[in-house]
């Protein structure tokens, strides 16, 4: 039994023809088979005397009840009809043994009767009951056989049926952890299967979906006139993907043909939803970046296009004024490679795909040579760039060079807004927390109107009251916050008043090792 | 005869208003320039010129803004508009049909190409007729 295939469905088989044997051995039991050829019908009529027909009678009958037992036991699968057989085998047993008192008891498993003693010492009696004797016991031994046959089956089947009543829960279980809504529709358009997703979003009670028809549970009229072209259309169509709103979400449909039998000619569908709203909105997001983008670098563009072409026409008269355009030009193809570069540095790292080289730096050694770096532009506007670097613990996991580019932006916008001798002054300070440090960039500049500081880390946002002051990308303060924030796990943020100032601070995470 | 066309030229882009400045008064034209919607309104109506160009993007009173406060206003509501513009496709049919705009110039647009439209429109002198997605 060990070696039977595992497939449930090869039991049947194996049931079957087990059970086909069965009436067999039944037919034969009032005849007395005996396996080696000898006339059974003779020995019985011999041993009438002894062993009466009505005895025999009832032997017959019990191991017949045993056999039509066995059969039962396949045929319904009752676990207690087999105590029933063995019950049969016995009382046939004990009928056998009482009609021969001078026989010992024997176990049918050492049943030898051409060594048995009693035979040669009542030769008649032993000669005329034998081929009976051995006729039931060789019955016995088979249905002991069989019988373990069907307890083995039994046992396999019921193994067979949990494993994969456990394999069903756990298909079951993950089909219901699923977060996409999922509909499975048989051939008959009836649902037979949802998922708790969809029971959600369909806003139905998932008990009651036990193949009754779609229309019970969508309402959605476009989905379920897709659902049921779907069903209706060829299989070979093969999958559709199709995208439709539902309670203001948009969703990305697929609808599968499947067929519960292979050569089915009607065919099912399952259909599966996936929310895309976030995809939808983050195109759109994306979308207008392009379109703001490509307005701005429109700018720059302009600039040059319009002093080239003056120049090229000779409408500078002298050199002072060609010098004037050489000068825009120059300024303007700086200022739209600036942008070119803002624009790929922040879509890198909003689509993650920027080089980040993280390592354990120290703040005040980036700061210092930032400041450095600034301090001819600094001196050109006569501003005084002073830099305060707080002997504190200021060592952070960071990428250098975009740290360093973080704090070259607010210095170099520090610079441009403040006017002619004012000053810039960036400074380290410890938190309170111990466990962070902050960068802040202040200038006697300018300033920001209130209502615009929620705006300056937008992309593209610059203060009209100040635009007149510097050439700017608009993007530059977009990238500090990104490369603050979403790089270094930091935070940045501002304040300022119109006619005094603006200060920025980044807050960054120290490292600890 | 140039000399006696004011044309008002307004855009939040410096260079853009110098660039445009220089080619019309090369050419004749008497030019003010604005840096915005809201100092373009004030200079048109204290003085309304025979043309008035303007950006689309502008602070305080965009360039849409500014050419219907235009067209509102008896004394300017006549004067022919030419809008500069990166986003031509945002302007609507109504747009046109409910202030002066005469012509919509794409950026990156030519000087030469916006001298040609200001001739057209005030000289009546031939210029390409159809504009100038560049």
């Amino acid at each position: 039994m060990t070696t039977r295939p595992s497939k449930p469905w090869s039991m049947e088989e194996d049931a079957v023809s087990t059970m086909t044997e069965a009436p067999v051995v039944m037919d034969d039991a009032p005849v007395s088979t005996a396996p080696c050829g000898d006339s059974p019908l003779a020995a019985s009529a011999q041993s009438k005397s002894l062993l009466s027909p009505a005895n025999l009678t009832l032997a017959a009958a019990a191991l017949a009840v045993a056999a039509a037992a066995a059969q039962a036991a396949f045929q319904f699968q009752f676990a207690w009809l087999p105590v029933l057989i063995v019950a049969g085998v016995n009382i046939a047993a004990f009928i056998i043994l009482r009609t021969n008192p001078s026989r010992p008891s024997t176990t049918p498993g050492d049943h030898n009767t051409q060594n048995d003693p009693h035979r040669s010492a009542n030769p008649d009696d032993s000669d005329s009951i034998q081929p009976i004797w051995n006729a039931a016991e060789q019955q016995t031994r088979d249905i002991q056989v069989r019988l373990d046959s069907v307890v083995s089956d039994h046992e396999q089947m019921s193994l067979e049926l949990s494993l994969a009543t456990a394999q069903k829960r756990q298909l079951s279980n993950v089909l219901d952890a699923l977060i996409h809504p999922l509909l499975v529709v048989d051939a008959f358009g009836q649902l037979f299967y949802a998922n708790p997703a969809a029971a959600t979003l369909f806003q139905f009670d998932r008990a009651a979906v036990s193949r009754k028809p779609l229309a019970d549970f969508i309402t959605d009229k476009k989905l379920l006139t897709l659902l049921q072209q779907a069903r209706e259309a060829d299989a070979r169509a093969g999958r559709r993907r199709v995208e439709l709103d539902i309670n203001d979400h948009g969703y990305a449909l697929n609808i599968t043909p499947y067929s519960a039998e292979a050569e089915s000619s009607r065919h099912g569908i399952v259909a599966d939803l996936r929310d895309i709203t976030r995809d939808r909105e983050a195109a759109r997001n994306k979308s207008e970046f392009v379109a703001h983008a490509a307005h701005e670098l429109r700018t720059p563009l302009s600039a040059i296009r319009g002093y080239v072409e003056m120049l090229v026409d000779g409408e500078a008269a002298d050199e002072k004024t060609r010098a004037e355009y050489y000068e825009i030009i120059q300024a303007s193809a700086d200022r739209l490679g600036r942008m070119i570069n803002n624009i790929l540095d922040i879509s890198r790292i909003e689509a993650g795909t920027v080089r980040v080289n993280k390592e354990p730096v120290a703040v005040s050694m980036i700061v210092k040579e930032a400041a450095d770096t600034m301090r001819l532009q600094a001196e050109k506007k006569k501003i005084n760039l002073t830099e305060e670097l707080a002997p504190v613990v200021d060592r952070i996991l960071a990428d250098k060079d975009l740290i360093q580019q973080a704090i070259l932006n607010l210095l170099s916008n520090a610079i441009k807004y403040t006017p002619d001798g004012g000053s810039v002054h960036v400074r380290m300070v410890a938190c309170d927390d111990g466990r962070r440090m902050k960068i802040e960039v202040s200038d006697s500049g300018a300033g920001i109107p209130r209502e615009d500081l929620p705006k300056m880390f937008e992309k593209f946002f610059r203060v009209e009251a100040n635009k007149s002051l510097a050439a700017g990308t608009g993007l530059g303060l977009n990238l500090v916050k990104q490369i603050v924030e979403a790089v270094h796990g930091g935070e940045i943020s501002v304040t300022s008043e119109v006619g005094k100032g603006s200060s920025f601070a980044i807050t960054l995470p120290l490292y600890e090792p | 005869m140039n000399a006696t066309k004011k044309v008002l030229v307004c855009d939040d882009e410096p260079h853009i208003v110098h660039v445009v400045a220089a080619k019309l008064r090369n050419a004749g034209f008497d030019v003010t320039t604005a840096s915005d919607g809201q100092e373009g309104l004030a200079f048109a109506c204290a003085q309304p010129p025979d043309l008035v160009i303007t950006d689309y993007q502008m602070p305080f009173l965009s360039g849409l803004e500014l050419c219907a406060k235009l067209k509102s206003i008896p004394a300017t509501s006549k004067i022919p508009i030419i809008m500069l513009t990166a986003r031509g496709f945002s302007l609507t049919e109504a747009d046109l049909v409910e202030t002066s705009i005469r012509r919509v110039i794409v950026k990156p647009f030519s000087p030469r190409e916006v001298l040609a439209v200001a001739n057209e429109i005030l000289l009546n002198k031939y210029a390409p007729a159809e504009v100038v997605p560049s």
